[in-house]
This record gives C-alpha cells, sequence and structure tokens, in this order.
C-alpha cells in the first residue's frame, strides 16, 4: 500500500492537530496581551501599554510561524477561534503576574509538543520548535524583571510611574 | 484498492492506482483527495460533541460538508462518534503501514 498521507504531509499528523491547538494558544496570548494593553492605556501607564502593543503583535507573527509551517508542509492550518478576554485587573503586578502565568502555560505546550514530536519521530518539526524554545525563555525573563521591579520598589506614588518608564527596556 | 477500516455503517478505503480515498455510508460513496480526507478528520474533531447532551443541540445533529460541500453528511450522535473512530482507525493503520 502507498504511504498517501506521508506523500502528502511530511509532519506527523498527530503533530499536526498539537501544532494547530498551539496556533490557537498564540491567538490568545496574542488576543490578551491586547486587553493588557488597553488597560495600561487607560490607566496612563503608557510604556507599559506599547509593551503590552509589541507582545501581541510578536504572538501574532509566532502564530503566523506556525501557521505557515504547518500549510508549508502539506498540512492543514486551522484558523483559531479567539475565546473570551479578561479585561480588568487590579493592578499593574496583577497584569505582569497573568503575562508571566500566559508565558509559562505556553513553554510547557511547546515543550509537550517536542516531547510528542520524539516520540513520533517528526524530527523536521521538533527543529523547527526549537526556535520557540529560545523565544519562551526570554519571553518568561522579560515578565520576570518587570515583577522583581515591582517588588523592590512597591507601586505606591511615584514608583508606578518610575517602574512603567523602566518597563520601556525591559 | 485497500480497505483501511470498516465499521457499522462507514467503510474508508485508499486507492493506489487514483492516490486518493472512498468513504463509504450505505450505498453513498464518496471520492476524496487526501486533502480533503485530512480535513474530514479535523471536522470530525473539532465537534463538540457535549453540546448534544447539555441541550445546546437538543437534535444532536452534525450536518457535515465533505470534498469542498460536495457531499453533506447528516450523522446522529452514535454516527458522529462511528465516524470519528473509523478515521482514527484508518489514519492509525496508515501510521503502521509507513513504518513497516
Ligand atoms: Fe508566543
Ligand atoms: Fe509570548
Amino acid at each position: 500500500m502507498k504511504d498517501l498521507v506521508r506523500q502528502k504531509i511530511s509532519i506527523n499528523i498527530d503533530i499536526m492537530d498539537l501544532l494547530n491547538e498551539q496556533i490557537a494558544m498564540e491567538a490568545d496570548a496574542s488576543a490578551s496581551y491586547l486587553a493588557m494593553a488597553s488597560w495600561c492605556d487607560q490607566h496612563a501607564l503608557t510604556h507599559s501599554a506599547e509593551f503590552f502593543y509589541d507582545q501581541s503583535a510578536e504572538e501574532r507573527e509566532h502564530m503566523m510561524k506556525i501557521f505557515r509551517f504547518v500549510n508549508d508542509n502539506g498540512g492543514a492550518a486551522l484558523s483559531p477561534q479567539i475565546g473570551k478576554v479578561a479585561h480588568n485587573y487590579s493592578s499593574l503586578q496583577e497584569v505582569f503576574e497573568l503575562a508571566l502565568d500566559q508565558e509559562i502555560k505556553v513553554t510547557k505546550s511547546i515543550n509537550n509538543i517536542i516531547q510528542q514530536c520524539r516520540k513520533k519521530a517528526d524530527f523536521g518539526t521538533e527543529n523547527f520548535l526549537q526556535w520557540f524554545v529560545q523565544e519562551q525563555l526570554e519571553e518568561e525573563q522579560k515578565m520576570r524583571r518587570v515583577l522583581d521591579l515591582i517588588e523592590l520598589m512597591g507601586t505606591d506614588g511615584i514608583a508606578l510611574r518610575l517602574i512603567d518608564e523602566r518597563v520601556k527596556e525591559a | 484498492m485497500n480497505l483501511l477500516c470498516q465499521s457499522t455503517n462507514f467503510a474508508a478505503y485508499q486507492c493506489d492506482q487514483r492516490r486518493c480515498f472512498f468513504l463509504t455510508h450505505g450505498s453513498k460513496e464518496m471520492q476524496l483527495s487526501c486533502c480533503q480526507f485530512i480535513a474530514l478528520r479535523q471536522k470530525l474533531n473539532s465537534l463538540d460533541l457535549s453540546a448534544h447532551f447539555d441541550g445546546r443541540n437538543p437534535s444532536g445533529i452534525e450536518i457535515l460538508s465533505v470534498c469542498n460541500r460536495a457531499h453533506l453528511l447528516v450523522l446522529d450522535t452514535h454516527q458522529v462518534l462511528e465516524l470519528k473512530n473509523l478515521l482514527r482507525a484508518s489514519f492509525g493503520f496508515m501510521e503502521m503501514n509507513s513504518m513497516v
């Protein structure tokens, strides 16, 4: 029997499902960073807002990177549905904590796909995902740096403004 | 023609010569390209079956278009599960076949 599916698509079919889930996850992340940007803007935290606008755009780039990888290799990428996005936060600290949690969730998900790639001997996809492993380390680091700063300086009075200034360099 | 999997109401075949798949549902026969076969698998997997039980889809009927809308499948809950299993088994069989 010919291997028609393999001739058509270079990615393992179960891995393709996971990549489609990852596409949806990146889209969700992009949407929730947009909500965070909006909250920061409303609270006159201009630099933090700018930071989250950039993050949102980056997540969309991640999504497109995976989307194209799936299609370029003969698979079928699915345009994701975006779930409900939270818009209410109690503080800048909460915003960055949620952002870090979200990045950790993404890291775990990427690691899980790589684990499955090894099981299925899909080394092409594993290789593709290595870029994301590095990227996730950097993204977690970014959020953590701001949280460290908040812990160090507090957010009372002028401190909040100073932190917002410093987010520029994060 | 290679039989991939057969169940009560459905059967899936691969035709090496024509490089395509066939899905039969009773007397109905549908020819699918590789892409269309993969798309059908995705469509089935993305169905929200819990909606059949919590009142959001009280009829429990799903209408699936196959092969860029050349065919329509009207399926009840059991048939959706049956077809889902059939496709899972078919792709599993093909994966096994590719390892030997
Ligand atoms: Fe991302
Ligand atoms: Fe990220």
